[in-house]
């Protein structure tokens, strides 16, 4: 996150206090992407990852006396991680899944489509892109998130320190254990799709 | 000679070694061909992850102007949160003025952190201070049976347990300087100061499982979080002031700690 954007959300984040929802969606404009995609990956489907989305935001706004400073991008995604993790735990006690809990106004405009395809998308075949989906879906939650946050998302060890709450020790180690179970996951899930290399167990060696 | 731990190898596909670490990671990865491909195959992975196409939502999330009245509309929360210090201040003073009109033995000013709870205290304790209770106070608690004070105190004949097996600090927000949690009285909550964490650290080895509830006294959800193996556990921030029940369950030992969150400086 560049200094420019950093120093936007501390203005933002002040009128935003004081009453001023223009302010507060702007806030929302820069990061709904993000925290779709970072819901998404954890909740696994398009509509509860929308409804975590909009959970997120709706208490960011109510808690926004609680925001101390720091990262606004690590505080709204601890909030959505939080609301993932709620939502599936809810979700295991009680499968027949009752969203009436949460507040959904109905869709305002839908945002205009961006075309995002970095070489490397291009280079990541579409089969190859679902078995890695699939791979990371198996994944425990700890290790799940802490892999989307610095692997898919691209977060510093601090802000995802942030997000999960847990200290930074614990962020290293959950994002080796998880690149490992995930590797595995890989080898058996997506077998033929990999390059030879990878396929490769790591036999015995002098 | 050793392979490369695999942590140390994630760690230095990020550049979260540090240098002198990483210089003798480098050195091994040069001599071993196992250890070299477990990084190429680890900075595979990686560059696969950050090329996943992207899911795009189909709607935007800005609040409306009425769902964003209606969900700031309690103005008591920033009373709560900005005017306490000086609201406690007052129940302080109405408090001694109530207890000095009563002819009550022992009216000295209560400390400014501890009115509310004060008036937590059991019903015979609490029961002249009724007027009290619009500010903001509900009915005195039941007080558990026998709260096990697993604190690791400096006031050790409080603490029951000699050697804590487990220990609770309070961590101001910067995590700067922890201290040990006060142990836990069974008429009153530890005081903690607002925005700040609670770290729970537990012997090694870490236990399987810990599952931690938390349920405010006053008002609001009860919520219970589950834990893998992990030796320190950071809970917080704890920014709402009022009283809270934690339970901590790990492995089939229950600690339970029963605190109060003053409101933060401001």
């Amino acid at each position: 996150m560049s200094e420019h954007e950093a120093l936007r959300d501390v203005e933002l984040v002040q009128r935003a206090r004081q009453g001023d929802l223009d302010a507060f969606n702007a806030l929302v404009e820069a990061y709904q992407r993000q925290v779709y995609r970072v819901a998404y990956r954890l909740v696994g489907d398009p509509d509860l990852a929308e409804d975590v989305a909009q959970e997120t935001f709706l208490s960011a706004w109510k808690g926004l006396s609680r925001f101390r400073g720091g990262s606004f991008r690590a505080w709204i995604l601890q909030i959505a991680a939080n609301a993932a993790r709620d939502l599936l735990r809810r979700q295991r006690r009680r499968p027949a899944l009752s969203l009436d809990a949460f507040e959904t106004p109905p869709p305002n405009q839908p945002l205009p489509a961006r075309t995002s395809s970095s070489p490397e998308a291009a280079a990541l075949s579409g089969e190859l892109a679902a078995c890695l989906e699939a791979a990371l879906r198996e994944l425990p939650e700890p290790f799940r998130a802490a892999v989307i946050l610095r692997d898919v998302e691209g977060l510093t060890y601090q802000e995802i320190a942030q997000i999960l709450d847990v200290p930074l020790g614990t962020v290293r180690s959950r994002i080796a254990r998880g690149r490992l179970a995930l590797r595995e996951a890989v080898r058996r899930l997506c077998g033929e799709l990999l390059p030879p290399a990878f396929r490769l167990e790591d036999e015995a060696e002098p | 000679m050793a392979h490369l731990d695999p942590e140390v190898l994630s760690a230095l596909i990020d550049g979260a070694l540090p240098e002198a670490q990483a210089r003798r990671a480098r050195a091994h990865l040069a001599a071993c061909s196992r250890c070299r491909r477990e990084l190429e195959q680890l900075e595979q992975l990686r560059t696969w992850l950050a090329a996943l196409p992207a899911p795009e939502p189909r709607r935007s999330f800005t609040l409306d102007r009425e769902t964003a009245r209606r969900l700031r509309r309690p103005a008591w929360r920033p009373w709560l949160a900005w005017g306490s210090a000086a609201a406690a201040l007052l129940v302080v003073a109405l408090l001694a003025l109530f207890r000095t009109g009563l002819g009550a033995p022992g009216a000295a000013p209560v400390p400014a952190a501890q009115p509310l709870v004060k008036e937590a205290a059991p019903m015979e304790k609490a029961a002249p201070a009724e007027g009290m209770r619009p500010l903001g106070t509900r009915p005195a608690p039941v007080p558990a049976a026998t709260p096990t004070p697993i604190a690791e105190g400096d006031r050790g004949e409080e603490t029951a347990m000699k050697a804590a097996p487990v220990q609770v600090r309070i961590c101001p927000p910067d995590g700067a300087s922890c201290a040990p949690l006060p142990p836990t009285a069974s008429d009153r909550p530890a005081g903690v100061p607002g925005g700040s964490f609670l770290e729970v650290r537990f012997p090694s080895p870490p236990p399987e499982g810990v599952t931690v509830t938390v349920e405010p006294e006053a008002a609001g959800e009860v919520e219970q979080r589950r834990y893998g193996p992990e030796e320190v556990l950071r809970l917080g921030p704890w920014t709402d002031p009022g009283p809270y029940r934690i339970r901590i369950e790990a492995d089939g030992t229950i600690l339970e700690l029963w605190i109060e969150v003053r409101s933060a400086e401001r």
